[in-house]
């Protein structure tokens, strides 16, 4: 079965992005995290098996952690390069 | 007899344990390492070298036995790819070097400077601007490798390697710079400095008790070559993509690297030919209005008397490491780890440019070791260029790895996707290309040398037909 792959960028409450992204390494699905300047604080790539896989992540992991102000997710269509 | 034995031995078991951990690293991703070993493959040319000059007189000859087996060699390789996929064509992916052999045929039919028949009855047609192509980049390529062989003879391997690979290197950035290309900031700046430093440490080091006209032809034969090889360069550089090969390599993504890699080997061949038969021209003309007693008329002669022994010649093992082990394994390598590049940290043509270093340090053990050339230098100062030479990896390293990285988030206008995506697939600049749903359409990642490069790229896309919205995100760091 094809994986899914998916991008979330997130901006975090000031003074806790240390602490957000100890939080992010923990999770196995996550695969990188940068960090960005700009219009968002974190770009996250995550890989998951079903969709389902990616909802549990988003509702019970990520949206549990204080510090996270909002997110948004993008499902990776293809990668050309 | 044994010695020469003993040495094939080592020659062989060192080539082809290289090749075999320059393909596995290839299969694992670890591109970098197969780059490490193009460069000690290349380095290693000298050694036959050695042996060849030994039996044959003329350079000339091996000059052209390396073209006539180089081509013999990619001619063979691409023959065995149209086998392999006419027979294995079910299983076109082998993983474990990642290559197919899908595309050779359409490639051959591509780049052939003769086009087939367009209907049953016309001639064939020959492409003009593809043979003036080839033939300038032929004639550039044997005069190149040609007057490298006079300087080794002349000069000396080591001088040659190390001098010819400062030049170059300070030469290249200066064009890059002038077609502002490249920007020149303080670490950069140090390297080539640095670089000049090894440059004159070398020439220094290099004991000349007088001038003789040898010597004189060997300086000369090292400037030609640096800057054909410059030329040569620069050409090889300006082949892009056309249109129709875009857009086709789009219509199959997932495939586009065993495209491009087909498209090299089939080019590299035919400009391996066309190397032959520059250089056949050349002496031809030189043979038809000798220069009464210069060095090159009498090489001409020799090499057309060597010639008539062809048979005798091609025995020569020596003859067949020198094409196929050292000039078709490492281009091939070289083509591999550029096609399935994947690291994220740093580009290809990063790495090529960190580890091209290993060529003339390679250059400089095969000279000491078996060219016992140590006699003709200063130990110490060599010793000296040689450190300095290789601390530039460092250098080098840390500038790249220390280069402006981002990633760009992509609003793209109906039906200009398609468009948009063939334009930003051949930018070196974009290691990432991704499709997305929701706000945005496509992410890139990118590295860029300095801000004022970054700012550019930025101000074109915005200005491009295709975006709607450019969003950017400077990348500080990765984690996990």
């Amino acid at each position: 079965m094809a994986l899914i792959k998916a991008l979330m960028v997130v901006n975090i409450n000031p003074n806790e992005m240390k602490n957000v992204i100890k939080q992010l390494q923990s999770i196995k699905e996550i695969k990188q995290i940068s960090t960005v300047a700009g219009i968002y604080d974190l770009i996250i790539e995550i890989i998951v098996e079903q969709m389902e896989d990616l909802n549990d992540l988003i509702v019970e992991k990520i949206d549990l952690i204080e510090a996270i102000k909002s997110t948004d997710t993008f499902i990776v269509l293809k990668d050309y390069k | 007899m044994v010695e020469e034995l003993f040495s094939i031995l080592i020659f062989n078991s060192l080539t082809v344990t290289l090749l075999i951990i320059a393909l596995i690293a290839n299969g694992k991703k670890l591109n970098y390492i197969t780059i490490l070993i193009t460069a000690i493959l290349w380095g290693l040319m000298p050694w036959p070298f050695f042996h060849l000059t030994a039996d044959i007189n003329s350079l000339f000859t091996i000059a052209f036995l390396r073209f006539f087996i180089a081509t013999i060699g990619g001619f063979l390789f691409i023959f065995i790819s149209l086998i392999c996929h006419r027979y294995f064509r079910r299983k076109s992916k082998w993983n474990w070097f990642q290559y197919s052999f899908q595309d050779f045929k359409t490639q051959i039919t591509n780049y052939l400077p003769i086009s087939p028949p367009k209907t049953g009855m016309s001639k064939r047609q020959v492409k003009v601007p593809y043979l003036v192509y080839y033939l300038l980049l032929g004639l550039f390529y044997f005069i190149t490798i040609l007057f490298y062989f006079y300087s080794y003879q002349n000069l000396g391997v080591i001088f040659t390697a190390i001098i010819n690979m400062v030049a170059t290197t300070i030469f290249i950035a200066g064009w890059n710079v002038l077609r502002k290309q490249e920007s020149i900031d303080s670490i950069k700046f140090t390297y080539l400095l640095i670089l000049l430093v090894a440059g004159i440490l070398t020439i220094e080091s290099l004991v000349i008790t007088e001038f003789t006209e040898l010597i004189v032809f060997g300086i000369i034969s090292l400037i030609i070559t640096i800057l054909t090889w410059v030329i040569f360069i620069i050409l090889s550089g300006a082949d892009d993509y056309t249109q129709a090969e875009k857009d086709r390599v789009l219509s199959f993504t997932d495939r586009a690297n065993n495209f491009q890699m087909s498209r090299s080997m089939v080019k590299l061949t035919l400009f391996f030919l066309f190397s032959t038969l520059t250089l056949l021209l050349f002496a031809v003309i030189l043979k038809a209005f000798p220069v009464a007693g210069s060095i090159m008329s009498d090489q001409i002669n020799l090499f057309f008397i060597e010639l008539q022994n062809l048979l005798t010649l091609l025995s020569n093992p020596w003859v067949w490491f020198l094409g196929i082990e050292l000039t078709v394994f490492p281009y091939f390598l070289y083509f591999l780890s550029q096609n399935n590049w994947s690291s994220r940290s740093l580009k290809w043509n990063q790495w090529v440019v960190i580890l091209g270093a290993f060529e003339p340090l390679t250059s400089i053990f095969v000279g000491i070791f078996v060219g016992q050339e140590a006699h003709k230098y200063n130990l110490l100062l060599l010793l000296l260029a040689t450190i300095i030479l290789a601390s530039t990896m460092l250098l080098r390293y840390y500038h790249e790895k220390n280069c402006l990285k981002s990633i760009i988030l992509l609003r793209v206008k109906q039906g200009r996707m398609k468009n948009l995506l063939t334009r930003l697939k051949y930018n070196p600049n974009i290691v990432e290309i991704k499709t997305i749903t929701g706000q945005y359409d496509v992410v890139l990642r990118t590295l860029f040398q300095s801000n004022h490069l970054l700012k550019t790229f930025i101000e074109k896309l915005k200005g491009l037909d295709s975006t709607l919205e450019v969003t950017n995100l400077i990348e500080f760091d990765e984690k996990k």
